[in-house]
């Protein structure tokens, strides 16, 4: 007992011999602020200096009225806004500027500390595929073709009178064919809209998290053009007097976070839901700023798991936003997987992104035989693409074709297509452009780089003579459907050919237990679960898609047609009743037995 | 009458009864069928515990409020102070044993898992209400006390009382049929007692199968998250290996040895662990949470205790959850009971009930309280995260919760420590009950049908581990509840026409009287 007492007498001694009052750093109300402000806290900790975190404070105005009062020691600020907030314009060269807010500071007891090496400008984004497709790198490329465009801004960024949207396209020379502007809050629908293709190119803040995360084309702005917002701490002079450390502790951050770190930083924190503070240490730690060893992972990902033929693009971007939408708080990132079902329902991975050709395996005669998953949502359309190697022109001439390896999407559209046509013998392949056949096959959504790339060796061929025979009806996943011309560079013609619904796939759960998986003795949990109704439909009011489910695809029971519920019987179950009359009998004989005269 | 009974447990009782055979052959039956063709066996179980359990939800709930009712009239009632053994008895184990040894047997490893689990889920869709909210946590209180309280504990106090009245007062034989014999005094009795006996072993018997395979399969989780070992059959099966070693160790030297040492160990840590989430943990929020909970629980009680969604087309959260928990503990009733009424011998009814209903129900407010409580807390004011986990694996959670206090990897360890001593204390107590059950109710049962028992157990639990199907588990561990349900009605008609003879103004059963009285007459 007394070493105990001993024990907290020493706990509360050590809590209070810290006298000085701590460094308060501060923060803005928004991810990458408070991203910033957990960095500075680490490293002041790492150099022994006592830390009160009041991130999250508010908007700039609240932030630098509090350090000039003093509430505050430090918080991250961006020279522009520096500038703009003691009226003065911002400028478009960081190092001017930093100059300009250092003496401007001076005489108010605040000091500029090193840049962290990034700037939050103004930008403009396209997706990856469209812009190489455009052949745009700097937004001085788009001048050709903006005529065609459509861009998508925000109501802030149209009207800024300096740096907006008007003041931009005069500097460029550019004038864009549409122009859809959306409301401040609703800036983040302006990635939902690139996605959809609504817009060709949006307005972005440099380190938007999503850019990293959908892996968008950030066009240089060549002519320098946008202000820089260059970020930076911003601490009272009497701080640094007070805690000689600091300065050196803030120092170690000079130039070590570019554009391309804070986004993914800012992504993981807005898309993945992570704690900033985690975010902030694991990457201090990733810099060989601090140990190592403090790196935690918060919480195990779920994944949404795709075949490596649908790349990180339109689809894959889609599918992870509904995902996203549909479980809130979590961290949800993209997997890519040969047989994505396969992996269903594994407990991090509650939804696949497949082709309806996914959803069946061939028995031993060639039947479809559906595999235990159902559709939760209809991403879009994935086409199989038959490529001859140079000198197979036709289809008949075809007798080995590559696809990809066992289980995979385009190896079991192989599969239909070899039972439809005698004599095709497939070759799996991890690799199939590399292996030696007269055609590959290749299922992925039009415009594929996958694809791209292999018909630069050969040519699409069209799938004939599908229509004969009873292929359309045994084989439903497959639907004829026709490649436009120009698809792919020196495609002449349009091409038929097959094409698959590419779906968002759940688990088929056939539990209907009454029993909960709950219980004094229970904790586990019991085997895959389907997904929710409410999932279904918040993943299905994200991707808002206009086309329907394919009717000969299994769908989840939120999208299956509902009947209307006839007016229940009176008494809706014999069975139950049965059970209500011994149940009671049981009671009546019970208070019989409890009456009854003892027999002497 | 009770001549007979003495003279039964004086002399030798047949090794080898009726009971012992026909249990042990049904045993193997149905054990055979569930390994053999374990999905045929879980769907038929299953399929007949949920027509059960949907079918006539309302007589759970009746049936299980009414054991309360009765259980406060018994406390509180004519019979309070009818002492469980000869009026001048005095209590064989001192209460603080007695306490943490109902507890040990009768609580086991749920109690960590769902410690934080519980409310998190509640607090987050309690049924009927928006989840979330300062309301939902009220609520999400008041729910997991109602599934952990007074209602879990009055099912074990009557299954317990029905046996102790009849073995310590009455000197008769402590089994299942004791009671329902002197309803059925004819010719009948006979073969209505063996069916009751063998219902008992079975539902002891596959009860405790079904629970410990679940439990190994938690420690398997909690050696994968604390020390990240490899989540394997093998590993489950030495753990399995151990956990025998361990309760047949136990059990066989016997109740006032192994079992009581055991359960005190188990009741300081976790009195230990729980102190430690208090001082630790959010501790003001924890004790205003404890002393609210105390108040709205015993205010809402009469309400909950008969609350069902008929108009609300809930009947599916009522099963899922409410009817789950009063079926889990209507399963381990039997062996709860029995051994509970072993270790009481020597106390009033009154004093039984508060023992083994009232303290046993403060503390889980109180536990709840603080685990339950530092979730929500963490939820509401800690910048949350908790309740994902939660909903991806409740084992999982645990370890992550106890992540959020200083030292969490060896307070992970501690944990992993109770919930095996809590699966050994389960496990001894059910071995030792199902030999009492099948030597006539012999309150020191021979090592040998221990061995039997504890061998049979474990080879059922390790066959069910390698079928590697939790339902299965499941489907085996609940079944025996259902028919159980109608003995133990029997059972308390049995009691209460027995206990008349006990009102004050009768005289009292001769076998009751104190020996001075006896030898004054």
């Amino acid at each position: 007992m007394k070493r105990v007492l001993a024990l907290l007498a020493a706990l509360s001694l050590a809590s209070c011999d810290e006298a000085q009052d701590p460094l308060v750093i501060g923060g803005k109300d928004f991810s990458e602020s408070t991203i910033l402000s957990e960095m500075m806290a680490a490293l002041a900790e790492e150099a022994g200096i006592p830390v009160t975190r009041r991130t999250d404070l508010g908007p700039t105005n609240v932030n630098l009225e509090a350090l000039r009062n003093g509430d505050i020691d430090l918080y991250a600020e961006y020279n522009g806004t520096g500038l703009v907030m003691l009226g003065q314009p911002a400028m478009t060269d960081g190092d001017a500027a930093m100059e300009r807010v250092r003496a401007l500071y001076q005489p108010l007891g605040l000091v500029w500390g090193d840049r962290f090496g990034f700037a939050n400008n103004y930008g403009l984004a396209m997706r990856d595929g469209r812009a190489e497709e455009l052949g745009v790198d700097s937004i001085s490329d788009l001048v050709g073709t903006a005529g065609d465009l459509t861009i998508g801004i925000e109501e802030n960024f149209e009207t800024r009178p300096l740096d907006g949207f008007g003041p931009m396209t005069a500097r460029y020379g550019m004038s864009f064919g549409n122009v859809s502007v959306v409301s401040a809050e609703d800036r983040t629908s302006l990635y939902d809209a690139l996605l959809a293709g609504e817009a060709d190119v949006i307005e972005v803040f440099t380190t938007d998290g999503q850019i990293a995360d959908l892996g968008l084309t950030l066009l240089e702005d060549d002519l320098d053009f946008f202000p820089v917002y260059e970020a930076a701490p911003l601490v009272r002079s009497d701080a640094l007097s007070r805690f000689p450390a600091l300065q050196g502790a803030l120092a170690r951050l000079d130039g070590a976070i570019d554009a391309s770190l804070m986004q993914e930083l800012n992504s993981r924190v807005d898309q993945d839901a992570l704690a900033p503070r985690e975010v902030a240490r694991a990457a201090l730690a990733d810099l060989g700023l601090i140990d190592a060893a403090t790196e935690i992972e918060v919480s195990e990902p779920l994944a949404v798991v795709h075949s490596p033929f649908i790349g990180a693009d339109e689809e894959t971007g889609q599918a992870l936003r509904a995902v996203r939408e549909a479980f809130p708080g979590r961290r949800v990132v993209l997997e890519a997987a040969d047989d994505p079902l396969a992996a269903l329902g594994s407990g991090n991975a509650p939804v696949a992104l497949a082709a309806a050709v996914e959803f069946v395996t061939l028995d031993d005669s060639d039947r479809p035989e559906a595999r235990p998953v159902e559709a939760v949502g209809v991403v879009g359309q994935t086409y199989l693409h038959l490529i001859g190697s140079g000198t197979v022109r036709r289809l008949d001439g075809v007798s080995t074709l590559a696809t990809g390896p066992e289980g995979s999407a385009s190896h079991r559209a192989g599969q239909i297509v070899a039972a439809v046509r005698d004599g095709i013998t497939l070759i799996p392949s991890d690799d199939p452009s590399s292996a030696e056949a007269d055609a590959v096959l290749v299922l992925a959504p039009l415009g594929s780089d996958t694809v791209s790339g292999l018909i630069d060796g050969g040519r699409l061929l069209p799938m004939t003579g599908w229509e004969d025979g009873n292929a359309l009806i045994l084989y439903p996943q497959l639907r004829q459907a026709r490649i436009p011309a120009g698809t792919y560079a020196g495609q002449r013609q349009a091409i038929d050919t097959l094409s698959s619904q590419l779906l968002l796939a759940g688990p088929v759960v056939t539990d209907t237990d009454a029993v909960g998986p709950q219980g004094p003795g229970a904790s586990l949990p019991t085997e895959v679960a389907a997904l929710a109704d409410q999932t279904v439909n918040a993943l299905n009011a994200t991707l808002g898609s206009a086309v329907g489910l394919d009717p000969a695809i299994r769908a989840a029971p939120a999208l299956a047609p509902a009947l209307p519920e006839p007016p229940r019987a009176v008494n809706p179950s014999t069975g139950v009743s049965v059970l209500t009359a011994l149940v009671l009998a049981l009671f009546a004989w019970l208070i019989w037995l409890y009456g009854r005269p003892e027999r002497r | 009458m009770a001549s007979d009974a003495d003279s039964e447990r004086d002399g030798k009782p047949p090794l080898f009864n009726a009971v012992f055979a026909i249990a042990l052959l049904c045993t193997a039956g149905i054990g055979g069928w569930g390994l053999i063709d374990p999905d045929a066996m879980t769907n038929t179980f299953l399929g007949f515990t949920n027509y059960m359990l949907t079918g006539i939800s309302w007589y759970w709930l009746i049936i299980t409020t009414g054991f309360l009712i009765l259980s406060g009239y018994l406390a509180f009632g004519p019979y309070g102070s009818v002492r469980l053994g000869a009026d001048d008895e005095r209590p064989e184990f001192s209460t603080a044993s007695w306490i943490a040894m109902l507890f040990a047997g009768g609580m086991g490893a749920g109690l960590l898992f769902w410690g934080v689990a519980e409310p998190i889920y509640h607090f987050e869709g309690p049924p009927g209400m928006e989840g979330g909210t300062p309301a939902a946590a009220r609520e999400a209180m008041v729910i997991t006390n109602l599934h952990w309280g007074l209602h879990a504990w009055a099912i074990y106090g009557v299954c317990a009382l029905v046996i102790a009245y009849f073995t310590f007062r009455r000197n008769k034989s402590s089994e299942i049929s004791t009671p329902i014999l002197s309803v059925f005094t004819g010719p009948e009795g006979k073969p209505i007692a063996v069916i009751a006996n063998v219902l008992g072993v079975l539902a002891v018997v596959f009860g405790l199968a079904g629970s410990l395979t679940m439990g190994t399969l938690q420690v398997r989780g909690g050696l994968s998250a604390v020390f990240g070992l490899d989540a394997t059959t093998t590993l489950s099966l030495i753990i399995m290996g151990t956990l025998f070693v361990c309760y047949m160790l136990s059990a066989t030297t016997g109740v006032d040895k192994g079992i009581k040492i055991l359960s005190n160990i188990n009741m300081i840590i976790a009195i230990g662990i729980m102190l430690f989430v208090i001082l630790f943990g959010p501790s003001r929020f924890i004790l205003e949470t404890f002393v609210n909970s105390i108040g709205e629980y015993f205010a809402r009680l009469p309400a909950m205790a008969f609350k069902m969604f008929p108009f609300e087309d809930l009947a599916g959260w009522t099963s899922g959850w409410t009817l789950t928990y009063l079926i889990w503990w209507l399963a381990w009733g039997p062996f709860v009971g029995i051994f509970v009424a072993r270790i009481s011998r020597g106390r009033t009814i009154r004093e039984f009930c508060i023992g083994v209903i009232f303290v046993p129900t403060m503390f889980s407010i109180l536990w709840f309280a603080a685990f339950g409580g530092t979730g929500i807390y963490i939820e509401l004011f800690g910048g949350g995260g908790l309740s994902e986990l939660v909903f991806a694996d409740v084992t999982a959670a645990l370890f992550a919760f106890l992540d959020y206090f200083p030292y969490g990897a060896v307070l992970g360890g501690v944990a992993c420590l109770l919930i095996f001593i809590f699966l050994v204390t389960s496990a001894d107590s059910g071995t030792f009950v199902l030999s009492m059950m099948t030597t006539g109710g012999n309150l020191n049962p021979p090592i040998l049908h221990k061995m039997v028992w504890g061998v049979l157990i474990a080879v059922l639990t390790a066959g069910t581990l390698l079928t590697g199907s939790i339902t299965v588990a499941k489907a085996m561990a609940i079944t025996g509840a259902l028919p159980f349900s109608v003995i133990l009605l029997l059972q308390i008609v049995g009691f209460l026409r027995e206990i008349r003879r006990e009102r004050p103004d009768k005289r009292r059963p001769r076998e009751a009287r104190a020996r001075v009285d006896v030898a004054a007459e």
